[in-house]
């Protein structure tokens, strides 16, 4: 007998992270509460602990090495069809933006296209980028001497706390296009399309463990993020606005050297043409020499 | 290392704060005087000596718009923290481990300078120094032994005198540092050994110094001694030595000994290192970018990677 609709119950669900390409609920069992721009239920969440940061970390690392030697066509291809499946999921992205951040249809809709374009924007870039930041280098002395530019290693990713999708897939498709595995923090008031984001991430052909997203409070993650010793670099773009914070978490990131990318005033303006700086800032260059003779 | 630092740095139009280290005044005096016979503007180029806190006033001062430091490690993260939350750029060269890694198809007359120039160039007071040999196993023999012949011919002496191989410490507390690490060594098993050479009576020395069996658990393996102190580990394939050279906090550089194009190229894509060398060692360019992976540092010198951080 199929119940009269005005009586059945919604699934109310409580969404998981994601973490080695597998989506486990918080370790500490805690949830919280997402509400969207007018205050009215919009999802539970998974509250991430350190614990689950830990794991990320672990999981982003065990990943680093099959990923960073993929040729960069490959990791190109891979990031196209993230495009392709998100692009696919664009009106269940569009009510959740929609929803998240309070935008009208068509703000909504450009955010969710936006998003598709820059992932294929920075697809593109996949096997490009290493001729523009490295080649030879003209020593003065019989010797064949090239830079090419490496992948950092794991990088922390603090995504932007406003632009729920096209802020995220900003940050998130720059660091791993060249081979860098990370650990994404995502907006801790706007999570919903973070996680629909890593549901299209685990159904394209991303390995498991490339992208690792957090939901949760920054506090609850971030300090244990930055001074992690096997983190190699931290992007504190979303810690912007809050200059306090973002001072305590690079000093944390010194104890090991990470590379960081310092948090703006305010959250940029998503709609910029990006640049190459998101890519080069998680990009070391590795020099070999040679001697020429016969 | 003042030039490879201040030439940039005009070069792009920037003026310099040069604080030397506190062990080596007198040269960046000297540079001083320079700088005035080249007429260079005053105020160009400023010369204050002194020792951390001087640093530390330097770094911190409200008015620098960028920081560049070779030096150790541990100053390295001091200085990322004060710089935290600053607009200041950094870059960081700081230490290393490097390994160099001999395969039993290398040119060994080669490798055996490629090892000795690696190791024991200015005492080993350099931060890419080939500190850890490599050796694969089928060949450790015949290496350690023109290893040791070739140490036995090193002259041990007076730095400005040409003929001079080995000179002299940079400094007691350095030289007390060296002795306490290659004591450890010895404690925790590795065999030491020595060329029998006489040291000059006065003055900090330390004779060039060779440790065999030592493995990657060893304090001497994973520690930079900044001495001539070389530590030797033996591997059987290149996936072993890959792993090997890459088990470490730094990553600076690297050297690959083989007479194979492709091994070549394979270690060099495998090892995390910001500066391989192959079939040659301890070459330096100032077109060529030079700097460090995790805790050796970033940001690069040399090269058009070199100017980069020296602009806006």
């Amino acid at each position: 007998m199929t119940p009269p609709t005005d009586s059945r119950v919604d699934v109310r669900k409580t969404y998981k992270l994601y973490i080695g390409g597998a989506f486990p609920r918080s370790e500490s069992g805690r949830s919280y509460v997402v509400n969207d721009s007018k205050g009215r239920f919009l999802a539970n969440a998974s509250y991430a602990s350190r614990k689950d940061a830990r794991d990320a970390v672990q999981a982003a690392r065990k990943a680093f090495g099959g990923w960073s030697t993929r040729t960069p066509y490959n990791r190109g291809q891979v990031l196209y069809r993230v495009a392709e499946v998100l692009e696919g999921r664009r009106t269940q992205f569009l009510d959740e933006v929609q929803r998240s951040e309070g935008l009208a249809k068509r703000q909504a809709e450009a955010a969710v296209d936006m998003s598709v374009d820059r992932l294929v924007w920075y697809a593109g870039w996949a096997d490009k980028i290493a001729q523009v930041v490295g080649g030879t280098n003209p020593v003065a002395a019989p010797y064949f001497n090239f830079s090419v530019p490496e992948p950092t290693g794991v990088v922390a990713v603090l995504a932007p706390q406003r632009s729920s999708l096209f802020g995220l897939v900003s940050v998130v498709a720059p660091v791993v296009l060249t081979g860098n595995t990370c650990v994404v923090t995502a907006s801790a008031d706007r999570p919903v399309p973070a996680i629909t984001l890593a549901e299209v991430l685990a159904t394209s052909d991303v390995p498991g463990g490339v992208v690792n997203i957090l939901t949760g409070s920054l506090a609850d993650t971030a300090p244990w993020l930055a001074s992690h010793m096997d983190v190699n670099a931290v992007d504190l773009t979303g810690a912007a606005g809050d200059a306090d914070h973002a001072r305590q978490l690079e000093e944390a990131a010194a104890e090991n050297l990470k590379r960081v990318r310092r948090a703006p005033a305010a959250e940029p303006d998503w709609t910029e043409e990006p640049g190459l700086e998101r890519m080069t800032a998680f990009l070391e260059t590795k020099t070999v020499w040679h001697p020429i003779g016969i | 290392m003042l030039s490879w630092k201040i030439a940039p740095a005009l070069a792009c139009g920037n003026t310099v704060v040069l604080k030397p280290a506190e062990t080596t005044p007198l040269t960046a005096l000297l540079f001083a005087e320079i700088c005035q016979q080249a007429d260079l503007p005053a105020g160009v180029v400023n010369i204050v000596t002194g020792a951390g806190q001087t640093g530390r006033a330097v770094v911190a001062h409200d008015d620098v718009d960028k920081v560049a430091f070779t030096g150790s490690t541990e100053v390295g993260r001091l200085i990322a923290r004060t710089v935290a939350g600053t607009d200041k750029k950094v870059t960081l060269e700081l230490g290393g481990k490097a390994a160099n890694i001999v395969f039993d198809d290398a040119p060994v007359d080669q490798a055996i300078e490629g090892i000795i120039n690696g190791i024991f160039f200015n005492q080993g007071h350099v931060c890419c120094a080939g500190s850890r040999l490599l050796v694969q196993e089928s060949v450790v023999e015949e290496v350690l032994d023109r290893l040791k012949r070739r140490m036995s011919t090193l002259r041990v002496g007076d730095p400005l005198d040409k003929n001079t191989d080995v000179g002299a410490i940079n400094s007691a507390e350095q030289l007390a540092k060296i002795r306490e690490l290659s004591d450890i060594g010895e404690q925790e098993g590795a065999g030491r050994w020595s060329p029998a050479c006489e040291l000059p009576a006065h003055g900090y020395w330390f004779p060039p110094t060779v440790f065999t069996g030592v493995t990657q658990a060893h304090r001497i393996a994973r520690e930079e001694i900044f001495g001539p102190v070389l530590s030797v580990l033996t591997f059987r394939t290149p996936a072993e030595a890959v792993e090997k050279a890459n088990n470490s906090p730094y990553g600076l550089s690297a050297g690959v000994w083989t007479d194979k194009g492709s091994r070549i190229l394979w270690m060099a894509n495998h090892l995390r290192a910001g500066v391989v060398w192959a079939n040659i060692f301890n070459k330096f360019d100032p077109a060529s970018p030079f700097g460090g992976y995790k805790e050796s540092g970033y940001g690069r010198e040399g090269g058009r990677h070199g100017l980069k951080g020296y602009l806006r």
